[in-house]
């Protein structure tokens, strides 16, 4: 199964010392359009709270401006991973969504995990493929333009396109096998944002 | 984004009904998925396709996805005026 992974170790078994909160989400307890307002809630929420933490609050340099960008880029970001992995969960097999922030002295990063099944799977890793070969902006503006007539899986991807242009993003991906389940693959799909990209925050 | 189609189907309207220019006020518009994004986008190049639109955007440089994501717009449509108040 193909696998790229580029993150620092999660949590508390970093060797670099970070901030870091994971959500977790029962996969079958509501239906998508309940879902809905909770990942709005879920992305405020985590937006909130990585401020909390910014250097900024131990450093009146740091103004509310900066934090009102950091609080966007967060609650954008964590939005858009959240809806996508609510969308195309697979609802067959008991694998939490999950969503796991972490705030290091240099970056943030935001990481939504589900299952989806093989043919969905596989959409995802070729729309994976040209995000990492195609320039960001000229796959923005075809996303744009196409979307009349666009297929459901590059439709989704304008958020993943947008994180990367807009909010200068890197993304990551990582795709596993479940046991048991020879028809789902658990991703994970990593976007970090240097802090020196956001508004010429020092860390 | 079917949550989007009744305000993309306003939108349109103004198109055919309304005088130029066409002005929209985005300032207490704080947040915006990638799906509110695609609606804008499919607005714009309606206005586009039809000749001698003139179209307005008033944005708030302190509402950040405004100041980001807005003048990706403006390639879809040259034209396109956004007014940074």
């Amino acid at each position: 199964m193909a696998s790229s992974h580029s993150l620092e170790e999660h949590g508390s078994s970093s060797k670099r010392p970070c901030e870091y909160l994971t959500l977790v989400f029962s996969p079958l307890s509501a239906p998508l359009r309940s879902r809905w307002r909770n990942n709005g809630l879920s992305a405020d929420f985590l937006g909130d709270y990585v401020t909390t933490f910014l250097p900024g609050n131990r450093s009146p340099s740091l103004g509310e401006a900066l934090h009102s960008e950091i609080r966007h880029a967060v609650t954008y970001i964590a939005n858009e991973l959240l809806e996508n992995a609510m969308k195309y969960h697979e609802k067959e097999v008991e694998v939490p969504i999950e969503i796991h922030l972490e705030l290091t002295n240099d970056h943030i990063s935001i990481s939504v995990s589900n299952g989806i099944n093989g043919v969905q799977g596989q959409l995802y890793k070729e729309f994976v493929e040209r995000l990492q070969k195609q320039d960001s902006g000229e796959l923005l503006l075809r996303q744009m333009e196409g979307q009349f007539h666009a297929s459901e899986s590059v439709r989704s991807g304008l958020g993943l396109v947008t994180m990367i242009h807009d909010y200068g993003a890197q993304l990551d991906w990582e795709f596993r096998r479940i046991a048991h389940h020879e028809d789902v693959i658990a991703v994970t799909t990593s976007a970090i944002l240097p802090l020196s990209n956001l508004a010429g925050v020092q860390a | 984004m079917e949550d989007y189609a009744p305000i993309l189907e306003m939108l349109k309207e103004t198109l055919i009904k309304g005088s130029a220019p066409i002005v929209l006020d985005l300032r207490q518009l704080d947040f915006l998925n990638s799906s509110g994004i695609t609606m804008f986008s499919r607005f714009v190049i309606e206005a586009r396709d039809r000749s001698g639109v003139d179209l307005q955007f008033i944005a708030s440089e302190s509402v950040p996805w405004q100041a980001r994501s807005l003048k990706n717009l403006q390639r879809l449509m040259p034209s396109l005026e956004i007014c940074l108040a």
